[in-house]
């Protein structure tokens, strides 16, 4: 290789790039360091992943040994061909935390007399679970231990789950909510409902049907909540949503009641009309063509939608006004509806104008249907 | 006290069948001379499957598991089978569409089916009994109750 000292004098530029190419000579003999490093830390962390993964393993062939020796004893007891003090004494005291997630898997499964029977099964074992679901440092701890107790130990710690609800930690909190609602006693779903409301404003969007799920027991609480005019709105809104998610008739027409006889807020009068076209009953028309001149846009747009699911020629006059409105999201919304009811003609008639109109049903006609 | 049903059901056997074809297998309550009525279900939970069929077998009840749709259907029409259990949410095929083909053409027509499903809203039900469904049973459920229902299938039919 060409070193320094051999560049000739007078011919810099030659110099320069002799020079950089010393500094690659420094920059390639660190190259070797460098990669040998680097694959020290590659080997590294590999062996660190594989030590993780053996001990992942482990644990899950202990747990499967465990369960594969519990489910025998467990299933039989449910058929009551064994005794719980028999259970009892193939759990090994440090076993006592798995074999309760065991049992809380089951126990999510099971009813009746058999989901007595495990909550029999884990008793002895829920008390220093309780205590870990208060105390625990760690919030994914708490609520491992609030979902664990719920499944397996709910009516004893009834407190401790409805006070969980109020927890500091998102995970905690949201933890015991869903265990509550998913419970669904009167008591507990009106406590929920109005914590709910009072703690956050936007409860409504922040628990969407699909993310809290009310049990089957909790429909009678949800429709006497809904029915009240005394209850918060955001509490109403609240048990609207749960309703629609389940699909409850009888709640379909406590909605209608409350659209005909009381003049609710607009979040409440915009869950009850989704209702109400969700039902594709309609005995509710009545109920709902009101809604339609809402000065609320949201309410105004759900009352149309609902009209486009559930309603007859005798509401295109309805609708055509409906389309004619400044607010071209009420425009778009009527125009749809009456596409939905058929009335594709008046449409195209329409599109081949000039006025507000024309441009909605222009850009309907074109889209993909 | 249930009513004596068509197939005589033993005590539990403290050791499970072996697993394999259930055409090879000896039939549970033979020993008196009748065959165990076979049940099919359609499950892909393992614990589920667990609690249905040791609760099952247990009263006697000869029973196979299929964990998804596709093989609970090709089971159903290519075997004989007193009755069917069918969950809903399976990979492939859901039970719905399971108990709709099933309905469509033989010999699934007059199979018994017992929906056993965590959708418990009064359309997905209706939607059950509309397709054909003799009887519906939501989760979490009791074993004790599922027997009974099964039982009364089978007596019905």
């Amino acid at each position: 290789m060409t070193g320094i000292d051999d560049v000739p004098r007078g011919a810099p530029q030659c110099r320069r790039r002799l020079r950089l190419t010393h500094e690659h000579e420094v920059l390639l003999g660190a190259f070797p360091e460098a990669i040998a490093l680097l694959s020290a830390l590659c080997v590294l962390v590999a062996s660190l992943a594989l030590g993780l993964r053996i001990q992942n393993m482990r644990n899950a062939a202990r747990w499967r040994e465990q369960e594969e020796r519990w489910q025998p004893l467990v299933l039989g007891c449910l058929a009551g061909d064994a005794a719980a003090s028999e259970i009892h004494a193939a759990v090994g005291p440090g076993e006592r935390g798995r074999f309760l997630l065991y049992l809380a898997r089951l126990a999510r499964r099971v009813d009746g007399p058999e989901r007595q029977m495990l909550e029999r099964l884990a008793e002895p074992f829920l008390e220093g679970l309780a205590r870990r679901a208060g105390r625990a440092i760690r919030p994914e701890a708490r609520a491992t231990a609030l979902r664990t107790l719920g499944a397996l130990g709910y009516a004893a710690h009834r407190d401790l789950l409805r006070a969980a609800v109020s927890a500091r930690a998102p995970v905690v909190a949201a933890t015991a909510t869903r265990i509550v609602a998913a419970r669904g006693d009167s008591d507990d779903v009106r406590e929920l409902l109005r914590r709910i409301s009072e703690a956050k404003p936007n409860a409504a969007d922040a628990f969407p049907p699909r993310s809290l799920f009310f049990g089957p027991r909790s429909e009678p609480a949800l429709r006497e909540v809904l029915a009240s005019r005394s209850a918060v709105p955001l509490s109403r809104i609240l048990a609207a949503s749960a309703l629609l998610a389940r699909g409850g008739a009888e709640a379909v027409e406590v909605a209608a009641r409350v659209l005909r006889e009381e003049s609710p807020p607009f979040e409440l009068a915009t869950h009850l009309l989704g209702m109400l076209a969700a039902s594709r009953d309609r005995r509710h028309l009545p109920a709902i063509r009101p809604w339609c001149a809402c000065a609320h846009p949201e309410t105004a747009c759900a009352a149309l939608r609902a009209l486009g699911r559930l309603g007859a020629r005798e509401d295109v006059p309805l609708l055509a006004e409906a389309a004619g409105q400044p607010s071209p999201w009420i425009g778009l919304e009527a125009a749809r509806a009456l596409l939905a009811l058929g009335e594709e003609p008046l449409l195209a008639e329409w599109a081949g104008g000039s006025d507000a109109r024309a441009a909605i049903a222009r850009e309907l006609l074109g889209a993909p249907r | 006290m249930h009513p004596p049903t068509r197939s005589i059901r033993p005590q539990a056997s403290p050791t499970p069948p072996p697993e394999g074809d259930l055409l090879d297998l000896p039939a549970r309550g033979s020993s008196r001379g009748e065959i165990a009525d076979r049940i099919l279900h359609a499950e892909d939970d393992d614990l589920n499957a667990a609690l249905v069929r040791h609760r099952l077998e247990r009263e006697g009840f000869d029973v196979r598991r299929c964990g998804d749709g596709e093989s609970a259907l090709a089971e159903a029409r290519n075997a004989s089978y007193s009755l069917a259990i069918l969950d809903v949410r399976m990979p492939g095929l859901d039970g719905f569409e399971v108990l709709r083909r099933l309905r469509s053409s033989p010999p699934g027509v007059s199979l018994p089916v017992l929906m056993l499903t965590s959708l418990d809203g009064e359309p997905d039900i209706a939607q059950g009994f509309g397709l054909g469904a003799d009887d519906y049973l939501t989760k979490p459920f009791s074993p004790t109750e599922l027997v009974e229902r099964v039982r009364k299938l089978l007596d019905r039919n």
